[in-house]
């Protein structure tokens, strides 16, 4: 017996789909030879790759001093990138996960393609932090391995020793959960695939899936615990990450709402990032059927709801600054606003406050121009408030003689666009060679969700009944 | 082992499914598996499964990581290899729960998926035997096994009346290998 | 599986039954005696002040959360919880009886210039010259005309929330079928009262709660606040439901309705812990002195209930339902939600009690006698209100989907 889903309700699946038609849909792009659009992106994306992979050799050969960090800002734009990066990484766990829990359908249409960009996003996070060490080969320090230095054990009780633990748990656990969803639909490519190559490459990736029942059970049972046990872990990364600055005693750092406000910061950077690549990709592989008006409505709601949460932040850490009395945290906060780098704050506001409050219009929540534009923006502002958060606070330092400014290098801006190489080099492959949707679960709610005649006029019947009950 | 024979019936819509594997079983007949593509909710109790234990070891797993975790850091920093850091005691609880929080995710995650992995006996290559190509389609398959006793006609017509499409004889040689059909 | 929806009668009424109303009213009578005895035994006003701020602050609170609860359902298009909608409704119609009470002692408190319970009324009596400075440079924020005007907006527009779902709802009912009108009045409605509670839940609990400690400040402190409320209020609702279930009403609301809930209770038990971890590990961290005050005070004087706090609101409730079958067993659940209020109860003891009866605290006949009484008042208000419309909303457009719902 199926779940009645109100007419009401938007369809996720236009178009009348049956079940082969979800298949055909999804994997037929995958069996064509890629267009030339893919090839001028991916030849960009690899170009910027290779470019960002020249300056880190460059500056691993000549150490950090290319970077334009110094003594009193020892953290700026690398660290500035890391958050910004793991930022965006959030929103495909939380797709994937906690609206699970909230029982929002419409996840079902972008949450492959959502937490793929999770875990490419979460790679060019780590190799920010990695890089900072300087001597990149001494990396593996940082490890609780048995050393012949005592053995002395890393600092546990360090938040960057926290990160390390967070960073890899987060990634491991995105792609293990990422992978298992995957197994059935690569094994729906293998048994369409033609070409040799093509069966033997999803026939080894498939794992061996056939779809029995017993398997599915169990499916289910690991998709449910690990969406369980990712809904506190990806809480967890962003928040260990904001401990970094809150353990600290910098004014502006140490503050206790910072745990939630990044989450929610990363959540709404992350679902902009979202955004911004599936309204590339439904156009590109022709998807609009599975990604609807509807799904872009939905994420515009979180990124509105995201947004005002960490605009309340805002307003009460200024509010806080104020009320705590402490002359240094007073003082940090009239220079983020006033102070040399106003522009970068103020930025910030605009981007992160004022823009999404802009998707409380329907027109402008539906409207692909707007919702693209919106997301850049929203990218943008989510920079600059790590930029604010970390360069502003640092560049006052307690001593006026040690107060200094920051400006990158060219090594530090090409490192930063060699990630987007690395970043959308690895999206262009998994959207060629994987489904950017996932299959079987666009299946799985087919029957419920999906558009036909019947509900088409259901819905107009309801509708126009309103429309005559409510006149009268 | 051997050469296995099979009577595959082919279902189009998971509703007709439901009411037609218990419809199957009713009738004495020994469901060998049902291959869907994608899950079918109450297919499992249609079917007979017991309910999967696997979120138990999950939950084994995760007290693991937790104690691995909260033990070692103990270890290390009151016994082992003492440090001050900021003046704080040697054992600092609240610094260790990020570590044991993440261990313990990752140990559960892992561990399950490992499980997982082994009970379905899926890993990378294994080539099984597929009963029909559209079961990773559109089309759910229940496979009863057959020998030379059986009477095919009786369990075809059953099978149709259950509400399969089509009913197909599926032959496999070499059972005791896995192989892509 | 989804068969169970079979028996459902969609004019179903709840009949107050006599034996709980004498119930009610027992412990509104008893738990009114116990308080009046409390406070002529101690003999110590601050003690009385600081206990119905506790109270009425706690128990308002958590019937706010079920206007929350409905509105962010109507925000997010929500249709599995429509057959439970009644519930909230009715347990929310008690907020504005005990925003009366708290009016009243807050005004109280206030033109009272009772700087035993905010120290902040008076600041030239302060002694320590430091601290006097510290606080008039907060005179801003923290005076009466100011504080005045905020809890007047406070409460009537919450009060007016409250009441405006409950007669959209009456309203639906009594409207033809398939009329929409106010189901569309209730989703624009939520966009302006969501808003309105986002920023001031948490600007009033800096004002009733942390402006007590009026030295001390924490930026999460309105969030953490806000979720000890959400999860207590959801308990709350819990409860309500079990007690119908077992009484043979609201077969509409399923073992799938009754295991969401609990997933909700679990899942805000841990966002409990996690912004009490965040917020008690930062400023352990940090070990500034102004800051670490708050936690010391509490850890040295207040050990019992500190512990106590962790016991119930997260050992407890975490263990307990991680289990699925728990969060689908009536006797569990009553057990667990009823241990997550009277923890959050803890914890707003322990908010409040440090910064104006100090060190020397005491669980005696009022700090039991007045959480009775509220209990007492809510149940009569909320059975009462449930009385007056039938149980499930039968003219929500979302309702065959939650009649329907099963995983």
């Amino acid at each position: 017996m199926s779940f009645k889903e109100s007419a009401l309700r938007e369809p996720l699946v236009e178009g009348n789909k049956s079940y082969k038609d979800v298949t055909n849909d999804i994997t037929n792009s995958i069996f064509g030879t890629p267009t030339k659009g893919w090839f001028v992106a991916f030849g960009l994306s690899v170009a910027l790759l290779l470019y960002g992979v020249f300056c880190v050799t460059y500056f691993v050969y000549y150490g950090i001093g290319t970077w334009g960090s110094n003594k009193t800002i020892g953290w700026a734009w690398d660290i500035t990138n890391f958050v910004w990066w793991i930022g965006i990484g959030h929103a495909g766990t939380l797709i994937s996960a906690i609206l699970l829990l909230f029982r929002q359908k419409w996840r079902t249409g972008v949450n492959r393609a959502a937490e793929a960009m999770t875990i490419f996003a979460v790679m060019c996070a780590g190799v920010f932090p990695v890089l900072h060490m300087g001597r990149v080969w001494m990396g593996f320090f940082i490890l609780p391995y048995p050393n012949t230095r005592g053995p002395l054990w890393p600092n546990f009780v360090s938040p960057l020793l926290w990160d390390v633990f967070a960073i890899s748990t987060y990634f491991s656990v995105s792609l293990m959960f990422w992978y298992t969803g995957l197994i059935p639909d690569i094994a729906t490519i293998r048994d369409r695939a033609k070409k040799i190559w093509q069966q033997k490459f999803y026939g080894a990736l498939s794992f061996g899936w056939t779809g029995s029942a017993k398997h599915w059970q169990r499916h289910e049972s690991l998709s449910l615990v690990l969406a369980g046990l990712s809904t506190p872990l990806v809480l967890s990364v962003h928040t260990i990450v904001s401990f970094d600055f809150a353990t600290s005693v910098i004014p502006g750092w140490h503050t206790t709402i910072f745990p939630p406000y990044f989450v929610a910061g990363a959540v709404f950077s992350g679902f902009a990032m979202v955004q911004t690549l599936m309204l590339m990709t439904r156009k590109l592989l022709r998807l609009e059927e599975y990604i609807t008006l509807s799904h872009i409505d939905s994420m515009n709601r979180i990124i509105t709801l995201t947004g005002s949460i960490v605009g309340c932040a805002y307003l009460t850490e200024l509010f806080t600054a104020w009320y705590s009395g402490a002359l240094y945290e007073q003082y940090a906060f009239m220079n983020r606003a006033l102070g040399p780098y106003w522009w970068s704050y103020w930025g910030m506001m605009l981007c992160n406050v004022v823009s999404p409050q802009l998707f409380w219009s329907k027109k402008l929540r539906t409207s692909i121009f707007w919702t693209f534009f919106l997301s850049i923006v929203v990218n943008i502002g989510m920079w600059f408030e790590r930029f604010v958060i970390i360069v502003t606070s640092l560049h006052r330092d307690y001593l006026p003689s040690s107060w200094n400014m920051f400006s990158p290098t060219w090594v530090d801006i090409g490192f930063y666009l060699g990630t987007f190489g690395l970043f959308f080099t690895l999206y262009l492959l998994f959207a060629k060679y994987f489904p950017v949707i996932a299959v079987a679960e666009i299946k799985h709610v087919l029957k419920t969700t999906g558009n036909t005649p019947a509900r088409e006029a259901e819905l107009k019947a309801i509708m126009d009944k309103a429309a005559a009950v409510d006149a009268a | 082992m051997g050469s296995k024979k099979f009577l595959l019936g082919i279902f189009g819509d998971e509703d007709v499914l439901l009411e037609g594997v218990p419809a199957i079983r009713e009738k004495g007949i020994k469901i060998y598996d049902v291959f869907t593509p994608f899950p079918i909710h109450g297919l499992d109790t249609a079917m007979g499964l017991r309910e999967s234990k696997l979120h138990i070891a999950g939950f084994i797993y995760g007290i693991t990581g937790t104690s691995i975790a909260l033990g070692f850091m103990t270890w290390a920093n009151t016994f082992d290899w003492r440090v001050n850091f900021g003046g704080k005691p040697f054992w600092s609880w609240p610094a260790y729960i990020p570590i044991t929080f993440e261990l313990t995710v990752l140990m559960a995650s892992a561990g399950m998926v490992a499980t997982f992995m082994y009970l379905c006996r899926l890993a990378p290559g294994v080539q099984k035997h597929i009963m029909d190509l559209r079961q990773t389609d559109d089309k759910m398959v229940v496979a009863i096994e057959i020998d030379e006793h059986t009477d095919v006609n009786n369990l075809t017509s059953i099978l149709k009346s259950s509400g399969a499409e089509e009913v197909n004889t599926k032959v496999i040689d070499d059972w005791y290998r896995y192989k892509i059909a | 599986m989804g068969h169970h929806n079979t028996e459902v009668d969609l004019n179903e009424r709840f009949e107050f039954p006599a034996k709980l109303k004498n119930i009610a009213f027992g412990l509104m009578g008893v738990g009114l005696l116990a308080f009046l005895a409390g406070v002529f035994i101690s003999h110590d006003s601050t003690r009385t002040l600081a206990v119905m701020l506790q109270n009425g602050l706690f128990f308002m609170l958590i019937t706010l959360i079920s206007t929350f609860f409905i509105a962010i359902h109507y925000m997010a298009n929500g249709g599995y919880m429509v057959a439970l909608k009644r519930i909230p409704e009715a347990i929310s119609q008690t907020m504005p009886i005990i925003a009366l009470f708290v009016f009243g002692l807050i005004a109280y408190i206030i033109l009272g210039k009772r700087n035993d319970i905010f120290i902040w009324l008076n600041i030239p009596a302060i002694k320590n010259a430091e601290a006097r400075e510290l606080l008039e440079g907060k005179t801003g924020y923290l005076n009466v005309p100011f504080f005045i005007v905020r809890i007047i907006a406070y409460l009537t527009v919450w009060s007016f929330g409250v009441m405006q779902y409950r007669k959209f709802s009456l309203q639906e009912d009594a409207a033809p079928a398939g009329s929409m009108k106010n189901h569309i009045n209730s989703r624009l409605f939520s966009g302006f009262f969501l808003v309105f509670f986002a920023v001031t839940i948490s600007t009033s609990s800096w004002d009733w709660l942390m402006s007590i400690d009026a030295k001390w400040y924490s930026t999460m402190y309105g969030w953490y606040c806000f979720v000890s409320a959400l999860v207590s209020g959801i308990s709350l609702m819990m409860l309500v439901i079990q007690y119908l279930r077992n009484q043979g009403h609201l077969k509409a609301v399923t073992d799938e309705h009754v295991h969401d809930l609990g997933k909700f209770m679990f899942a805000f038990s841990i966002l409990w812990t996690y912004l009490w971890f965040s917020q008690y590990m930062l400023i352990w961290y940090s070990n500034n002195p102004e800051e670490t005050v708050y936690f010391r005070q509490r850890y040295d004087h207040y050990k019992v209930l500190f512990y106590l706090n962790l016991l119930m609101n997260f050992v407890t409730p975490i263990f307990v339902l991680m289990k699925n079958t728990s969060k689908r067993n009536s006797r569990v659940l009553v057990f667990i939600a009823s241990v997550i209020i009277i923890g959050h109860w803890v914890d707003y003891y322990q908010m409040i009690m440090p910064g104006t009866v100090g060190n020397n605290w005491h669980i005696g006949m009022q700090e039991i006698g007045l959480p009775i009484f509220f209990v007492g008042l809510i149940i009569w208000r909320t059975f009462s209100q449930l009385e007056k419309a039938p149980l499930i909303p039968k003219n929500h457009p979302y309702l065959q989907e939650s009649l329907h719902h099963h995983v």
